[in-house]
């Protein structure tokens, strides 16, 4: 391109300067800055409405409000209201946009519109932390405040990261007010500002331009003594085994937040993810190298890792919200749209609103539904980086295909003969399942963190509003 | 003037063959025709080439004794 050396078009891509991403089901839009150049001594920012991977409107700046403002909030809701716009001004649209608008021009408006005041569960909301800082969420509960004012229950997005002590408490929360929140539409893209982070064990991340797949997990990341650092990538949407890929092949989709060493070798032992020579351990506090010994491998501590994003929950005593106002938004959002399977030749596509394409063989999908969610579950659970919750049995089953797919294959033909060894002789009493009470060590599962005690709510009962976003 | 984008296919020995083309105006209108989002780094190199090619017409019209198409405010 010029006199720019050659590259790819998923590089240029890449490159792009993201402002902010918004999605809602297969609907996302994305805002991109288009940097100052010598013929364009002003900046601007492109938009681009996504109807899954195809693009479906475009332009640069919106009309009106992102002119006069750095407001990316209101950049977006104006760029979500355009839809609606085009449909009520009656302009030409090619079949493709006359479909999109058919279909979510109201939604977006109404997605769109400012919050009502306090803000219903669901709110996505930038808070002012303590030390001067930002952090985005979501609300989960709201309450009048004694003396005026509303107080809410809200969750980090980064207490849902990968290696987060949060991850799998999705009703622990954290407390501001209304001084302090302010409501947003989008999430920062932040690849940009990651671009050199080395990601650990459990981290999603989207390929740069591979040809073989598109999304993965991070199960481990190397050192090159010549080289820049890669990755072990599990594939999501291919059914092949881990990959190697070079750092800068692959963008941050979830990062991981593991909080200490201990933290982290602590969850790749419950998963059986063995430590490898020259292999990088990053966590928010500190980084470590593996190295060889007579001994076997060993942790040497190497250096103070960067912080990553901002976490508010460090040293704060979580708070409980009742269970019912994260499943409700779960519920919801996953309403967006329903997960849908179907077979491509030999392989089974689960299209999950959460985890997004998985991609596995017929077979193992087989063995894998045949075992059951419980079992599933279980199995997954020693993965704790990989988010569950109350996902449908094809989801879960594909998850364990990808993540566990030893413990599938072992558990189903452990089945096998028991079931076989059951049917002659009828008499023989029932075994436990080991894959759900013991570890493969032989010992129990560490237990995931229990929930703190309800903590006291001034004198009355918290209110919890469970409205529907207007 | 504007922005053409074309879809080829080629095979070896042979010519392309032109199998789908679109022309918009305006990058962001290709952009929605294609589907695919343009990299701004080529959007920016696009309306660059597209500048230079108006101002070297302009030119030659210019030198050629013909009215360019706007030739600013006449008082």
């Amino acid at each position: 391109m010029g006199d720019a050396p050659a590259t790819t078009y998923g590089r240029l891509l890449a490159d792009e300067w993201g402002v902010s991403t918004w999605r809602h089901g297969d609907v996302r839009v994305d805002l991109v800055d288009v940097l100052a150049t010598d013929d364009q001594a002003d900046g601007l920012t492109a938009w681009r409405i996504h109807d899954g991977e195809l693009v479906v409107f475009a332009g640069t700046n919106t009309p009106g409000l992102i002119e006069t403002t750095t407001d990316t909030t209101e950049a977006m809701r104006d760029v979500l209201g355009i839809p609606a716009g085009l449909r009520r001004a009656s302009i030409r649209l090619t079949n493709r946009q006359r479909h999109f608008v058919d279909r979510y021009a109201d939604l977006l408006e109404q997605l769109a519109a400012f919050p009502a005041r306090p803000y219903p569960p669901g709110t996505r909301i930038r808070v002012v932390l303590p030390d001067g800082r930002e952090a985005d969420g979501t609300v989960l509960a709201a309450a009048p405040r004694s003396g005026g004012g509303t107080t809410y229950r809200w969750r980090p997005d980064v207490a849902d990261l990968p290696g987060h002590p949060w991850q799998h408490q999705p009703i622990w929360a954290m407390e501001t007010t209304e001084l302090h929140a302010t409501d947003i539409l989008g999430s920062r893209t932040s690849a940009h500002d990651e671009s050199d982070l080395v990601l650990a064990t459990g981290a999603v991340v989207r390929t740069i331009d591979d040809p073989r797949f598109a999304v993965g997990t991070v199960r481990r990341a190397m050192r090159s003594r010549h080289h820049p650092p890669t990755y072990e990538v599990q594939p999501h949407d291919a059914p092949i085994r881990p990959v190697v890929l070079p750092i800068d092949a692959v963008s941050p989709l979830r990062p991981t937040v593991w909080p200490t060493l201990d933290a982290l070798l602590a969850a790749r032992r419950q998963a059986g993810l063995d430590l490898l020579p020259r292999e990088l351990l990053v966590t928010t506090a500190e980084s470590a190298v593996v190295v060889d010994s007579p001994d076997g491998s060993r942790v040497y501590p190497t250096r103070r890792a960067s912080p990553g994003p901002p976490d508010p929950t460090v040293g704060i005593q979580p708070i409980a919200v009742p269970a019912e106002s994260p499943r409700l938004l779960t519920l919801r959002s996953r309403t967006a749209s329903a997960t849908t399977v179907q077979s491509v030749g030999t392989i089974r596509l689960v299209r999950d609103p959460t985890h997004g394409d998985l991609a596995v063989s017929e077979a193992e999908f087989h063995l894998a539904v045949a075992l059951g969610p419980d079992r599933l579950a279980a199995m997954l659970a020693r993965q704790p980086w990989v988010p569950l919750g109350n996902l449908p049995l094809e989801t879960t089953a594909a998850l364990a295909a990808i993540h566990v797919p030893e413990r599938v294959l072992a558990t189903s033909l452990r089945r096998r003969a028991e079931l076989s060894s059951t049917s002659s002789s009828e008499t023989m009493a029932e075994q436990p399942d080991p894959e759900t009470c013991t570890h493969a060590d032989g010992a129990s599962p560490p237990p995931r963190p229990e929930a703190p005690p309800s903590p006291s709510w001034d004198s009355e009962p918290f209110p919890v509003t469970l409205r529907h976003l207007a | 003037m504007g922005y053409t984008a074309e879809l080829a296919l080629v095979a070896s020995g042979r010519d392309a063959q032109f199998v789908w083309s679109t022309q918009s105006s305006k990058l962001w209108q290709l952009e929605a025709a294609l589907g695919w989002a343009i990299p701004v780094p080529v959007q920016q190199l696009l309306i660059r080439a597209q500048r230079r090619i108006r101002t070297q017409s302009e030119a030659r019209r210019l030198a050629a004794g013909e009215p360019g198409r706007y030739s600013g405010p006449t008082t």
